[in-house]
């Protein structure tokens, strides 16, 4: 079909080109050969129609120079802002098509506020040529960024790896006029939600960066391409929590060191341990040290044994539920 | 490949190229019906494809049922036959 589609828009050109041709004849000499030129042109334009269903030469058809016809009417092409106000009045010449990109369309651009922007979207009509007055608006769109949710992930225990945006849930609705309008005359819209909580990016992304001077940092969520935040959050590093012994992995060995701590603490009332041990041995953030945290970091070791990747310290415990000061 | 649909102007969304052809048969047949009224400097455009200068590629088809004059028409063939192809009808 789209092959005697195209036939037949070869054809039509073909013909525009003999009518062309046929009415710089007829300015030519108008009393000799006009109903001639009439008679042909007709009868061409009548043939292209029906070329529709046959097959037809291959031929790249040109327009043929031409006179201009005698009277041509000038038409003007209004084009209305997305308020209805006047963006530019276009002049066109009958025939001639209308020159959408001469219509300055960046200028609808805008924000409406911190999470709304604007643009255009389409024209409600588009003629590609002049053949009447016409008015001409345009149609927006308009998304809307919403935050639903904030990351929920804010304890690390390590500085590898990235910051996680886990829980982060991010939609931009987007409102698109359409042509069509409703009772009241308003552009009927199409709504969408598109969720983008995916391609949002974290500002610093990595753990290293984010904790490089404290073990406390703030973490800004940018939607991806854009260079204002969504949201910030806080994150603290529980650096190295259950290495006991600092030798670089957690394993049964600082749950050993942790009993021996947690006896020697019972058999003397004046037995210390320093700050920096509390703060590793101490994993169920409890205050204190016993066997409980012993049998914390054996059960991180049974886990990580098990699986090679890293075992965040928040599959092991559930930190939510502790009264963690 | 989905195509832009323009109906007299007025964009009507994307459509599948057989929904398009399908399109085209129907204005080519009301046209035809209206063309027995048409005087002989007359015709009825019902269709322009609109293509993209560089590829070629079929981009958009506005149908329509536009009685103008020959001369008209001729010129708006001329003058769009660089980007459109242009479909129309006489009473011969």
């Amino acid at each position: 079909m789209i092959k005697n589609t195209m036939a037949a828009a070869v054809a039509a050109i073909l013909i525009s080109g003999a009518s062309i041709a046929a009415f710089s004849a007829a300015k030519i000499q108008p009393n000799v050969l006009s109903e001639t030129e009439k008679n042909v042109t007709a009868e061409s334009v009548s043939a292209s129609a029906s070329s529709t269903s046959t097959a037809a030469s291959t031929t790249t058809a040109t327009a043929e120079p031409t006179t201009e016809p005698t009277t041509l009417r000038t038409y003007h092409i209004k084009f209305l802002d997305f308020d209805g106000n006047l963006i530019t009045t276009l002049a066109v010449e009958e025939g001639d098509p209308i020159n959408y990109d001469a219509v300055d369309i960046k200028s609808l651009h805008k924000h409406i506020d911190v999470n709304t922007e604007q643009a255009f979207s389409s024209w409600d009509i588009k003629p590609d040529f002049a053949d009447a007055d016409y008015t001409v608006h345009a149609l927006s769109k308009t998304a809307v960024i919403t935050l639903k949710s904030a990351p929920t992930k804010f304890r690390y225990f390590s500085t590898k790896g990235n910051v996680s945006l886990k829980g982060l849930d991010v939609a931009i609705k987007l409102s698109v006029q359409t042509p069509q309008k409703d009772k009241n005359g308003n552009y009927i819209t199409e709504e969408s939600t598109i969720n983008i909580s995916e391609s949002c990016t974290a500002k610093p992304s990595a753990l290293s960066e984010a904790f490089n001077k404290s073990d406390k940092a703030t973490i800004s969520v940018y939607p991806i391409g854009d260079q204002k935040a969504l949201c910030s959050f806080d994150i603290v590093c529980y650096r190295d929590l259950g290495d006991v012994n600092e030798d670089g992995s957690i394993n049964s060995a600082d749950a050993s060191k942790v009993l021996n701590i947690y006896a020697n603490m019972a058999a003397s009332q004046n037995m210390t341990v320093s700050d920096k041990t509390m703060k590793l041995a101490d994993v169920n953030m409890d205050g204190q040290l016993d066997s409980h945290d012993a049998s914390l970091i054996l059960k991180y070791y049974a886990e990580a044994s098990i699986n090679p990747d890293f075992v965040d310290w928040e599959n092991v415990i559930d930190f939510d539920s502790l009264n963690i000061k | 490949m989905d195509i832009d649909l323009y109906i007299d102007f007025v964009y009507h969304g994307f459509y599948r190229l057989d929904d398009i052809e399908e399109r085209f048969d129907e204005y080519r047949l009301m046209a035809e019906e209206q063309a027995a009224s048409l005087e002989d400097d007359e015709v009825i455009l019902f269709a322009i494809y609109g293509f993209e200068e560089e590829t070629e590629r079929f981009i958009y088809a506005n149908f329509m049922l536009r009685r103008i004059k020959l001369d008209h028409y001729a010129r708006v063939c001329e003058r769009l036959s660089e980007r459109c192809r242009l479909f129309c009808v006489g009473n011969g």
